[in-house]
């Protein structure tokens, strides 16, 4: 292959944010928030579950975070962070006002259409909720394209879990079953106890015809998806989401590299048929 | 314009090939010697080249040293490649105004000049290839790349001489020069003769060599072209064996040798700064003390740092071990599947500027040795 | 037997032949649990195992200076207590229902009566232990690795 110069557009700017502002906070956990931002030039960003972008803080840095929500027709683009470094602090910390750089959605999201006729089944471990958010959304709002909806989420206690609110409301749905475990509680929890896999043999799903939709640390999507294949349901119907450091979003850094995949473009998210052999490899 | 082919050019006349290019409002870059090295900087004369000095190259170790003749061309590569100017080291991305909280971004502007590039070797070119690949030809385009790319002018070498640590030839990139030069010049010094056998290979290339002095050349310059290249790839210092190098790499992801050599390698980062193709990158943000200006800076990264795998605080290639894996199966394997291409092309820097001296070509012949076992 | 259940089609059974099934429903009795109620004490003769049908099962250790820690929850289809297969036959945990919680019962001692006489429906049931435990095991060891609270 070689490139011909000559049909070379440079393109709009790919590493040019707009500006964005907070518009409103809500603290999740002890180090986790989420943001509502709107764009300043009240054009929206449209997006797709499971894509990111990259928020910018002004002098401090740039990082990569999954969309938990929005709406671009109403200008706004919903944000769970984690405080666990410089710009996540800053982000965390921030109060409405507050303006950011966003540039993107970037990546290629949750596979909402091909699953579709099928069942649906969400697993969510610890901020792993968030990038999984907009897909119960979207599968509530279309609920009747898919067959059984549950959602399984764990997190490491109960002072962890996002969106409170929204679950006991998405629990008291008859059309999602929800269910929720931490692997430590203290008293005056009434939830589950125990890894989310433990779930899975609670709620209803034909394991032949479901799409799971997986995103927590590795090791919980690896285990996730080999109980669920135990169970009798293909590899390349779970879907997990990956993560790698990221610094430019668009293949250029190298960073996210994982194998020949880069994680910004060909993914995040992938089918655990695609990386199922290199999940298997240590420090990839 | 009228345009010429091919014309055999005299030693004293090559000087107005420096002017024709200036003269035209390149910024005219070629090899000079510095700090005992041979690198790449503006030149406005014949001069400036590094005239009468060839390297000697080996794992580990470069030194320059006379040659017994006044050759301009008569070395290999250096520790810089041409990647410096069109990917630099260090680029701005961004300034950011911040106007009492509200934030304006703007990109630079794009640079008024076009690089001449006077020198390059055939290997440099399929370098080149190589980035353009990943800076123009996979969907986004690279705005700073893109910029210093366009109007580029290249006027080839090809080698004649191999350096220790050349591979060029088994890499099918060198070394004569192949494609992607606007000239391309072959250097033929004797006791009786002292001239360049030009060709060119763009029509930009064929404007500026029609405006040179000379003689158009015969079959007689071209064979004696022949003799030379070929010449220079029976001396090669390293081979490389191509062939099914991805899948043995796949295959042997876990062979202890990647062991053995994190052992020697000191994750110093060297191999993959001077490589003409890697093109990792990180930023760096900054602002004023004021808060009134930031900027985003990108600067080359290595997959060598514990940095750069950074997530959450803690590195995902943790030991020297698995960076090597991810440099070499990069470069070699992964490639091929991002780019279409292999990512090396056999310039042998990295093999010379380690300063333990690993070797990627005896390093990829331990990894695979198992796989050509039979069964 | 009048149980609401079929049992030859309950997940952890449903590799027993209509024999052993049959057996196992000779033996098993239907049993509604109300919120905090105990289905067996810590340290107590291990007389009676079960299988969840509906709602939760905490597992739970007592401890003189605190009130009780759950330890797992179990939930539908799954299998509550395991040492009553080996001897002493006592129990290790505190069962407690932490919802409305219906579950099948089983009369251990007859279950393991008829194991000694049928080495098929003795290993069926070994089998299924095993399984529970080496799958309990898993996720104990995976939940060791505090993995939410370090991502790796």
């Amino acid at each position: 292959m070689t490139v011909v110069l000559s049909t070379i557009e440079a393109t709009a700017e790919p590493m040019l944010p707009r500006p964005f502002e907070v518009v409103a906070t809500r603290r999740e956990t002890a180090d986790t928030v989420t943001l509502d931002f709107a764009a300043t030039d009240g054009e929206g960003l449209q997006f797709s579950p499971g894509q990111f972008t990259m928020i910018y803080a002004f002098g401090v840095g740039e990082v990569p975070i999954s969309v938990a929500g929005g709406s671009a027709d109403d200008n706004v683009l919903t944000h769970t962070v984690r405080a666990v470094g410089a710009v996540t602090d800053a982000i965390c910390s921030a109060e409405a006002g507050t303006q950011f750089g966003i540039r993107g959605p970037y990546g290629i999201g949750w596979p909402m259409d091909a699953a579709e006729g099928g069942d649906v089944v969400v697993v969510a471990g610890g901020i792993g909720l968030a990038p999984l958010r907009p897909v119960i959304l979207r599968l509530l709002d279309n609920r009747a394209r898919y067959g059984a909806v549950s959602l399984l989420y764990g997190t490491r206690s109960p002072d962890d879990l996002l969106y409170e609110e929204e679950l006991r409301q998405w629990r008291g749905r008859f059309d999602i079953e929800v269910e929720v475990t931490v692997d430590r509680a203290a008293d005056g929890w009434y939830g589950d106890i125990g890894l989310v896999t433990n779930l899975l043999t609670r709620i209803e799903y034909d394991p032949e015809n479901v799409t799971a939709m997986v995103c927590g640390p590795e090791i919980m999507m690896k285990v996730v998806a080999r109980e669920m294949g135990r169970a009798g349901t293909d590899p390349s119907s779970v879907y997990v989401s990956m993560e790698r450091n990221m610094k430019c979003a668009v293949g250029f850094c190298g960073h996210c590299q994982y194998g020949p995949d880069f994680i910004c473009r060909d993914g995040p998210v992938f089918t655990y048929a695609a990386v199922r052999d290199r999940m298997r490899v240590s420090e990839l | 314009m009228t345009t010429s082919q091919t014309k055999v050019v005299e030693r004293v006349d090559l000087g107005i090939l420096i002017d024709l290019l200036a003269d035209s409002g390149y910024d005219v870059i070629g090899p000079t010697k510095q700090d005992q090295t041979i690198v790449y900087r503006p030149i406005s004369a014949i001069d400036d080249l590094p005239i009468g000095w060839t390297d000697v190259q080996d794992g580990g170790s470069y030194r320059l040293v006379r040659r017994d003749d006044s050759a301009l061309f008569g070395y290999v590569v250096g520790p810089h490649s041409w990647k410096s100017y069109l990917f630099p080291p260090r680029s701005v991305l961004l300034t950011i105004e911040n106007v009492d909280g509200e934030l304006i971004f703007t990109p630079p502007d794009a640079p008024d000049r076009r690089y001449a590039f006077i020198g390059i070797r055939a290997c440099e070119l399929a370098a080149i290839a190589i980035q353009d690949r990943v800076f123009l030809g996979s969907g986004q385009v690279d705005t700073t790349y893109a910029n210093n790319r366009a109007g580029l002018f290249t006027v080839g070498v090809n080698c004649a001489v191999a350096g220790g640590t050349c591979f060029c030839a088994s890499m099918k990139t060198g070394p004569r020069c192949l494609a992607g030069y606007d000239l391309v010049l072959t250097e033929v010094l004797d006791e009786s003769t002292h001239h360049f056998v030009f060709e060119a290979g763009s029509d930009a290339g064929g404007e500026v060599l029609h405006q040179l002095p000379g003689r158009d050349a015969t079959e007689a310059d071209f064979a004696r072209v022949a003799a030379i290249v070929d010449d220079t790839a029976a001396h090669m210092g390293r081979s490389m064996d191509t062939r099914r190098v991805r899948e043995d790499i796949y295959t042997n992801r876990d062979s202890a040798h990647w062991d053995r050599v994190a052992e020697r390698c000191l994750s110093c980062a060297n191999c993959t700064l001077v490589c003409p193709t890697c093109f990792c990158s990180t930023t760096e943000d900054t602002a004023s003390l004021d808060a009134a200006l930031g900027q985003r800076e990108r600067r080359w990264d290595s997959c060598f740092t514990l940095d750069f795998s950074g997530l959450h605080g803690h590195p995902v290639r943790e030991t020297p071990t698995a960076r090597y894996r991810q440099w070499l199966t990069h470069k070699l394997a992964t490639w091929q599947d991002q780019f279409d291409s292999i990512g090396c092309v056999g310039c042998g820097r990295c093999i010379t500027w380690c300063p333990v001296g690993i070797d990627i070509t005896h390093e990829v012949a331990a990894i695979r040795t198992r796989s050509e076992v039979p069964a | 037997m009048n149980l609401s259940v079929d049992l030859g089609r309950t997940e952890l059974l449903a590799h027993l032949t209509d024999e052993e099934i049959a057996f196992l429903e000779s033996v098993a009795i239907e049993s509604e649990f109300a919120e905090g109620e105990v289905l067996f004490e810590e340290d107590s003769e291990a007389t009676r195992f079960y299988i969840v049908i509906s709602g939760k099962v905490g597992l739970e250790l007592v401890s003189p200076r605190r009130r009780p820690i759950v330890i797992q929850t179990l939930g539908r289809g799954e299998l509550v207590g395991l040492s009553w297969f080996f001897p002493p036959h006592t129990w290790s945990w505190r069962a407690r229902a932490l919802d409305p919680t219906r579950t099948l019962g089983f009369d251990a001692a007859a279950v393991r009566a008829k194991c000694v006489e049928d080495h098929n429906l003795s290993e069926q049931v070994l089998r299924i232990v095993a399984k529970q435990a080496v799958n309990r095991l898993h996720a104990t060891r995976t939940q060791l690795l505090d993995l939410y609270e370090f991502p790796r």
